[in-house]
């Protein structure tokens, strides 16, 4: 049976420990403010080596996912990540704040968030009576002279307190659970709490799309399109038609939506353009458009017409379209293979 | 025959390569600028976290693409400069955490250089050299008599070529990022809006974009007060003449005065195409060659790292694992990591 | 709150370096001025008060640079782009940092200003500058004093 890795340095610590059953048995642990991204690796290195360890021998990473410091949380979750997916390995997460809890009873965790502010939350063992949240110092104290009889853990100089010790290591190694494990280990990411523009739009990433993306593609396809094409075809578009684009959208590196576009000479012609049905309406599409707006920019000869076909039916499209400063040229008769009719829209990418 | 893995992250693009003894195996980009538009440039924060977010997709895609895995890696290569602070991190730790598990060398990649050497996908350096490094965080002249030899013979004393248009787009209405958009739209113009040629004081060869940004600001605002319409594209083309032209003609200057057999042109805004045209026509007939990145290496990518990590695997060049990134590393201290 | 005179580039950038022999840690000078005031050539006194060996250029591109090479860490905030984005780029772990942190444009990140602060507003009077410093709180008021002196 392997090792368990814990990292640590979502606020001014460092820390990196060696866990077996849930119990660590090598740790190392000091304050290395803006210090974490040059030495955790090498802290990593050296507790390996110390312990005659080799990567065969990691089982699995536990690392805190924040709230603390953005930088920090960062370093790593990178470095977790990279060794969870490198290894192919669990990858367990805690939150920072659930990591600082006192052995027994009740804790007020705290963090602190800069500009008078807390990364709050209170737990019991194994549940969070208040979950992470964001608080005033001065709510945080009220709350803290409110509960005595609660434990205070963190690091909370700042506010002028004193708390018990931590042991984040050993948290980490006993909340190294199915509860904490994430199945995607590409979808691990930080929890940064302040941020109120962190929504669907920011986690979505367009770029163009890669084999692996086929699967999804097809199923998009299919369930939004009724698309006939196969994954033949699809992967001819990606990989092989030199006048075709493709675009994929991915919230999470999971596959939402995507784009094929043809370009020739002075055009650009949509082929497909889909959206997973419990993505639409969060400016999927916006983002696919604009990737083939630069993409017709990049071109030797710059492209001046957007053009496409949509189902006559498809008013929800249209509607798109023309938000989107297409406008319907003219209606192309028994145009799809069933017999209906598509509107034909163009887009001028004129300036002026 | 040494494969080496590449990790960039810069910017605003996650992007992973593999070259194996020279040959591109995999070039795999994850743009962010769909995001950072409605924001009028790169947001370094949201730029960071999206790295981390894509870290580990584009690692898998470029092993994927290249049909290798991780052990058939001979050593990790990674951009630890300049760049977004933030940014630079996240490439740092994936490169260095993959050197400590495959025990192999960790090679450190100065961006820059990286952006120079992706002309050599297009064709062989002859030297002395002068490289035109042009982009939204950089502008400099850097002279090349060898391999890996950079001297900085000219930089901006304030903006950077690419932030400038970036701005000026922003005034004008036109999108992020402002470099195609003023560019389109200048071919569509005339230069009837009088800028001043900013001087930059210092050197003969040292740039000044900030007066220039200034320029155009004051005088759209005070054609606007007066009621009077800006033309789009004359201004675009006003703008480009006197920003590129100041490009054109340092570069012109000190290539004669160095006796450079060749010109490179690289960095994003390298893909102008008034760049690229007047460079063309004033080296006509003067014998000295201009090599042309293709576009793809214009925008970040790690293709460019990979070629300037495998010269220095050759050299041996490594980094220990205690490598920090420096945002504001100069092209000249390469060596000093 | 004081006045003072600057006729040259220069004059600017050796206020800037008599500021840096002030500094500590956690110190946060904020700078207004019209575009081409000087903000930019203040800091770049400070940089070389603290020996960064270092040029500092515009950080408006990137929203913050970093100079950790001198006898302090120099954050060089410009809040310009996040005007009306009402957003948190995690500027905070700068600006309450281990570092001395100048914010061009504050205005736009006024939220994460701490009360303890220098202000240094640059006017155009001609070719020249007219300088007002003002300091508050505490260490904005002892910082004020000293640059008085």
């Amino acid at each position: 049976m392997g090792v368990l890795l814990c990292l640590d340095t979502s606020d001014r610590y460092l820390s990196v420990g060696l866990a077996k059953d849930g119990q660590i048995f090598a740790a190392i642990s000091y304050e290395a403010w803006q210090k974490q991204s040059e030495s955790l690796v090498e802290e990593v290195q050296k507790i390996l080596v110390e312990n005659h360890l080799k990567r065969q021998d990691i089982c699995g990473v536990s690392v805190a996912k924040g709230p603390g410091s953005y930088t920090g949380v960062r370093i790593a979750l990178s470095v977790a990540k990279t060794i969870a997916f490198s290894l192919q390995i669990p990858l367990y997460l805690s939150s920072s704040l659930e990591i600082l809890r006192a052995k027994e009873g009740t804790s007020i965790c705290l963090v602190n968030a800069r500009g008078k502010r807390s990364y709050f939350a209170v737990y019991e063992q194994g549940k969070a009576l208040v979950e992470d949240c964001i608080k005033t110092n001065e709510e945080v104290l009220f709350y803290v002279a409110a509960h005595p009889e609660y434990h205070l853990c963190g690091d909370v100089g700042y506010l002028g307190l004193e708390s018990e010790e931590s042991d984040v290591l050993s948290i980490l190694a006993k909340d190294a659970d199915e509860a904490h494990r994430i199945g995607n280990v590409h979808a691990a990411r930080p929890v940064y709490l302040k941020d109120d523009y962190d929504k669907d739009r920011l986690r979505t990433v367009v770029r163009k799309a890669m084999i692996s993306d086929l699967p999804r593609i097809l199923e998009i396809g299919k369930a939004s399109l009724h698309s006939t094409y196969s994954e033949k075809d699809l992967y001819f578009d990606m990989q092989e038609n030199p006048i075709a684009y493709f675009y994929t959208a991915l919230v999470d590196g999971y596959v939402v939506g995507y784009l094929d576009f043809f370009v020739t000479f002075n055009s650009a012609t949509i082929v497909q353009i889909a959206v997973d049905e419990a993505y639409r309406k969060k400016g999927i599409g916006n983002l696919l458009l604009g990737a083939m707006i630069r993409e017709c920019e990049a071109q030797g000869e710059p492209v001046e017409f957007l053009t496409l076909e949509v189902r006559k039916s498809n008013e929800n499209a249209q509607r798109f379209y023309k938000k989107h400063k297409f406008a319907p040229v003219t209606v192309k008769k028994a145009y799809y293979d069933d017999g209906e009719d598509a509107v034909y829209m163009v887009r001028s990418l004129i300036h002026g | 025959m040494a494969k080496i893995l590449a990790i960039e992250s810069s910017c605003d693009e996650t992007a992973v390569a593999i070259v194996d003894d020279g040959k591109l195996l995999s070039n795999i980009v994850a743009t962010q600028i769909s995001v950072h538009e409605k924001f009028g440039g790169v947001m370094p924060e949201i730029a960071s976290r999206l790295h981390a977010e894509n870290i580990t997709v584009c690692l898998e895609e470029a092993l994927t693409e290249a049909k290798l895995t991780l052990e058939d890696i001979d050593a990790f290569a990674v951009t630890r400069g300049p760049g977004l602070i933030g940014c630079l991190h996240v490439g740092l730790q994936a490169a260095k955490t993959l050197a400590m598990l495959y025990e192999k060398p960790l090679i450190p990649v100065h961006h820059l250089a990286g952006h120079i050497y992706a002309n050599e996908y297009v064709g062989d350096f002859k030297f002395p050299m002068l490289c035109i490094v042009v982009s939204g965080g950089n502008t400099e002249l850097v002279l090349m008599r060898d391999h890996m030899d950079f001297e900085i013979i000219g930089e901006t004393k304030d903006d950077a070529i690419g932030e400038c248009y970036d701005k000026v787009a922003r005034v004008l209405g036109l999108p992020y990022p402002g470099g195609l958009p003023i560019d389109l739209a200048a071919k569509q113009g005339q230069h009837v809006y009088d800028l001043p040629v900013p001087d930059a004081g210092a050197g003969p060869c040292d740039f000044s974009y900030s007066g220039l940004k200034t320029a155009v600001i004051n005088l759209v605002n005070s054609l606007r007060m007066k009621g009077e319409e800006v033309s789009v594209p004359d201004m675009a083309r006003s703008f480009q003449d006197v920003a590129v032209g100041m490009v054109v003609d340092k570069s012109i200057r000190a290539a004669y005065e160095h006796h450079v057999k060749q010109i490179v042109l690289a960095g994003g805004v390298s893909a102008n195409s008034y760049l690229r045209e007047q460079m063309g026509k004033k080296l006509e007939g003067s014998g000295i060659e201009l090599i042309i990145p293709p576009l793809w290496c214009t925008t970040d990518n790690a293709a460019m790292i990979a070629k300037v990590a495998a010269r220095l695997y050759e050299q041996k060049i490594f980094a220990p694992l205690s490598l920090g990134v420096d945002p504001n590393w100069k092209i000249d201290h390469w060596k000093e990591f | 709150m004081f006045e003072l005179h600057s006729d040259s580039k220069e004059s600017t950038k050796a206020l800037g370096e008599k500021l840096a022999s002030f500094l500590r840690p956690g110190d946060v000078v904020l700078l207004e001025g019209e575009l081409g005031a000087g903000k930019t050539t203040l800091v770049s006194g400070v940089a070389e008060g603290l020996r960064c060996g270092e040029d500092v250029i515009s950080p408006t591109f990137n929203i913050l640079k970093c100079y950790f090479k001198g006898t302090l860490p120099l954050y060089h905030i410009d809040a310009y782009r996040l005007e009306g984005q009402n957003m948190e780029l995690g500027l905070e772990e700068f600006i309450e940092g281990d570092g001395a942190c100048f914010i061009e444009w504050p205005v736009y990140i006024e939220s994460l200003l701490p009360d303890e602060r220098l202000h240094i507003r640059l006017y155009h009077d001609g070719s020249a500058r007219r300088i007002v410093i003002e300091g508050k709180g505490p260490r904005g008021q002892e910082l004020e004093e000293a640059l008085r002196n």
